[in-house]
């Protein structure tokens, strides 16, 4: 087995042994569920569209989805340094980017498993009213690019961090900024607004998912984020050993 | 095994170790002995490749630790002063996880299974490691450290908190180690380096300051400290000396003065005082000895041929403390004179 499989089913049992896993699950399902029953369904009165309803139920997901990453990646670097096992990590015959793809990869396992069981929303509107699995496909794979980032984010976060806490506000701070850049772009000019724009880490580009389109500068986009974030973390881990 | 040249780590503009210098041979069980903040960790982190040294040059079984710190890791185990031990998993777990993790070769389970056995662990082998008491967790540490048989074994404060039995099984641990790994072992408590180790580095303010076994280093704190002592006044060099205490009941007929004459006319017993052998019951008394060379041997001799009873013979426990405390006194008082 590989060293990053076996840091992350390492980390997949610490989840699941922990109360948080649990925990984190149910209240991320049962705030995705409540957005579904009073958002997306709406009330009795509306006639909504399928695809409409569709979309705003992975809106709820989204926001699920941020919150859940935020949460499982604040502590994947910062509770090791804590717990002053992450030297066991680092004099071991792996590089620094192993342990990091390690750790990624956990959490990435955990979302996939938390997307599996909000697939029941998205099944409901399909088995009663009018949407495509290529719509449903679209979106989740949105909402995982989504977390992918959010997830590079909080490792970052956590690399930086001697502990959670401080961890979970470094990346949470750095996600906030990516998600109101639009409220930013609004108030400029082109081109600086295409730009800013650009950055939004949520607001136009999840909507193209959501809506079942699935563009290519979108998927970049993310991808490039992961990128950047898994990245800085490494070389942060890196620059540790010269301080 | 190891060979460090000009070795040198700043923390930001404050200088934690070097420059330093030593090497160490292969099989050599060496103490790195030193007080708290003189370096010792920041050494051991260093040759883990934990930490990577500001200037200087380190070689692991001739491979350079800063060239290729991967290859050197596969040759290295590590126990912090802290046992990085994951409080979830179970003792086997936490060693299959570490086995693999380093690349153990071979059958995994068989050889996490041999280090559990090695290391006295069996009893809580499936237990928790977050209800393990600390000493438990000492040996944990240990064996995570030995379960992929590296070359190189480095043990930064191994009896840091045992109680005095775990302390004793500890020492046995570590010296049934010997001669499977090269072993490094860092304390600031004289005795542990001084009951493991073949040969001892004092480090001070991140300097070797002296090098050597016990025997070495007590001579040469005696080359230019002599003091005059005995009734012949002879020149003895004080840290060169060697203290016994024996403690001896005297036969029926028997005096303290034939007890003093007996003592002193051993070779190489250069002062005898007696005290009152505390706890030892009526006509006992104990003999503190100053001797230039080692007399044990020539002092049970002549105290069971006279009849006397031998009731214990001990070193003095703080002989090698006090070549310590001169060794890191000299370098405290040349600095005042500068």
């Amino acid at each position: 087995m590989s060293a990053t499989l076996l840091i992350a089913q390492r980390e997949l049992k610490a989840y699941v042994r922990s109360p948080l896993g649990f925990v984190l699950a149910a209240a991320v399902l049962l705030g995705e569920g409540i957005w579904f029953m009073a958002k997306a369904m709406g009330s009795p009165g509306d006639k909504a569209l399928s695809a409409q309803v569709l979309a705003e139920t992975f809106n709820g997901i989204t926001g699920g989805t941020i919150l859940a990453c935020l949460i499982m990646s604040m502590r994947l670097i910062a509770v090791e340094e804590e717990q002053g096992t992450l030297i066991l990590l680092k004099t071991s015959p792996i590089s620094d980017r192993t342990v990091v793809a390690g750790k990624f990869l956990s959490v990435m396992v955990v979302l996939v498993l938390l997307s599996l069981l909000s697939a029941y929303m998205p099944a409901l509107i399909f088995v009663n009213g009018k949407v495509s699995l290529g719509h449903i496909f679209v979106g989740y794979v949105g909402t995982l690019l989504l977390g992918a980032s959010v997830t590079s984010i909080g490792l970052f976060g956590s690399a930086l961090a001697k502990n959670q806490v401080i961890g979970f506000i470094i990346s949470g701070a750095i996600v906030l900024v990516l998600l109101l850049m639009w409220l930013v772009a609004k108030q400029s000019d082109p081109p600086l607004k295409d730009f800013l724009d650009g950055l939004a880490l949520h607001h136009l580009r999840q909507r193209d998912f959501m809506t079942g389109v699935l563009r290519l500068d979108n998927v970049a986009f993310y991808v490039s984020l992961c990128f950047v974030f898994l990245l800085a973390t490494v070389k942060t881990l890196e620059a540790r050993r010269w301080r | 095994m190891i060979e460090i040249e000009q070795l040198t780590k700043y923390y930001g503009e404050r200088k934690a170790v070097g420059p330093l210098s030593f090497t160490i041979d292969k099989g050599e069980v060496v103490g790195l002995l030193g007080l708290n903040g003189a370096g010792k960790t920041t050494t051991l982190r260093m040759l883990s490749s934990d930490l990577l040294p500001t200037s200087g040059q380190m070689r692991v079984d001739g491979v350079d630790l800063v060239q290729a710190p991967e290859k050197v890791r596969q040759k290295i185990g590590y126990l912090p002063d802290r046992p990085p031990l994951y409080g979830e998993m179970t003792v086997r777990e936490y060693l299959r996880f570490a086995a693999k993790l380093k690349g153990t070769k071979g059958n995994v389970d068989k050889r996490v299974d041999e280090v559990i056995e090695l290391t006295a662990a069996g009893e809580y082998a499936d237990a928790r490691i977050d209800t393990l008491s600390h000493g438990y967790r000492q040996r944990v540490g240990i064996a995570q450290a030995i379960v992929h048989k590296p070359k190189l074994l480095l043990l930064d404060e191994p009896i840091s908190g045992l109680d005095p039995v775990q302390i004793v099984e500890m020492r046995a641990l570590i010296r049934s180690l010997r001669g499977e790994h090269t072993t490094v072992v860092s304390s600031h408590i004289l005795s542990e380096i001084s009951e493991t180790c073949d040969r001892v580095l004092v480090i001070r303010d991140g300097e070797i300051v002296a090098a050597g076994t016990e025997e070495e280093l007590r001579e040469r704190m005696g080359e230019d400290d002599a003091l005059p002592l005995g009734p012949t006044g002879a020149k003895a060099k004080r840290s060169a000396l060697r203290r016994v205490t024996l403690v001896v009941r005297l036969p029926e007929d028997g005096d303290t003065k034939a007890l003093q004459g007996l003592v002193e006319g051993v070779e190489g017993v250069a002062e005898a005082t007696q005290t009152e052998a505390l706890g030892e019951g009526k006509n006992t008394v104990a003999v503190a000895i100053v001797s230039r060379t080692d007399v044990r041997e020539a002092l049970v001799g002549a105290v069971v041929t006279a009849g006397f009873g031998l009731l214990a013979l001990e070193r003095d426990s703080k002989e090698l403390e006090s070549v310590f405390l001169e060794l890191t006194r000299k370098v405290s008082d040349t600095e005042e004179n500068e």
